[in-house]
């Protein structure tokens, strides 16, 4: 089945800050300077400043909790960085059926978040949960 | 080298506070009581304050001997969490972190450095918590991201 051929479950928008990033850097402890200095992020290629991978993992956790109809134990999320997400571009957070089988007790999601109106996702999840 | 040889680090304790999982879950936009508020965490059947699921990333681990990494500029390619249970303040928990495969490669933005790792953690009780599963970028030569 392709992506395309299912319809969401639920989505969402987000926008970050620069001072989003710099307040996970500190609750995180990851201060790579990719995500709060512009001019060494373009040295190494990068189009800018960009967003911590496990903030936007953490920002699809959030979401699944959220959206689910009570409260959930997360058995798994696995994540696949395909591309950035910058500061201050929209991004639009869709999920969808998951492809793995989670059980007769679980629920399992796939899940993408990608600047709003881009082609193709930058950060892909695989999320199972388990109604508490 | 043997390829059955497995390099790990030794066993690093974080001893999880309130005040980091708090820190965390405002950083996340999180806003449910039971990441901030102690007796609402009790109260929904938890021990101590929840923890969100990727705080998993923040506990320590130890340096795996022989390995060097650049200090800076590493980019995530992937991260799996699989959990035993959800972790909670107060809790013990021991990370030990393995160095599982590394390979080159010519991708479409430079060569770069796939470096994979897996986690095991552990609490007081030497129950696991979670598993974790990372591959880490390292960029050896740049062109422009797309």
């Amino acid at each position: 089945m392709t992506a395309t051929a299912r319809s969401a479950l639920w989505q969402d928008t987000v926008t970050l800050t620069i001072r989003d990033l710099v307040r996970y850097a500190g609750a995180s402890g990851d201060f790579n300077p990719i995500h709060y200095e512009d001019a060494f992020a373009r040295s190494i290629g990068l189009p800018g400043i960009i967003a911590h991978g496990m903030f936007s993992m953490g920002i699809v956790a959030r979401l699944v909790r959220q959206h689910a109809s009570g409260a959930v134990r997360f058995d798994r999320i696995s994540t696949r960085f395909a591309g950035v997400l910058l500061p201050d571009h929209e991004i639009t957070i869709t999920c969808y059926a998951g492809d793995d089988d989670p059980g007769p007790r679980s629920n399992s999601y796939r899940i993408d978040a990608r600047h709003t109106g881009a082609a193709n996702p930058s950060v892909i999840c695989q999320v199972t949960v388990t109604p508490e | 080298m043997s390829t059955t040889e497995v390099r790990q680090s030794a066993p690093a304790r974080t001893e999880v506070e309130r005040g980091a999982i708090r820190r965390f879950a405002e950083a996340l936009g999180e806003t449910d009581p039971v990441f901030f508020d102690v007796d609402a965490a009790r109260a929904a059947g938890y021990p101590d304050l929840l923890a969100p699921p990727t705080f998993a990333v923040t506990l320590a681990s130890g340096p795996i001997p022989g390995l060097q990494m650049p200090s800076a500029g590493n980019i995530h390619g992937e991260q799996e969490f699989s959990y035993r249970r959800p972790i909670y303040a107060g809790d013990k928990i021991d990370v030990v972190r393995s160095l599982i495969d590394t390979k080159e490669r010519e991708g479409r933005t430079g060569r770069m450095r796939l470096v994979t790792f897996e986690s095991r953690a552990t609490d007081e009780g030497g129950e696991l918590v979670f598993t974790a599963r990372q591959v880490i970028i390292v960029r050896l030569s740049h062109e422009p991201l797309s």
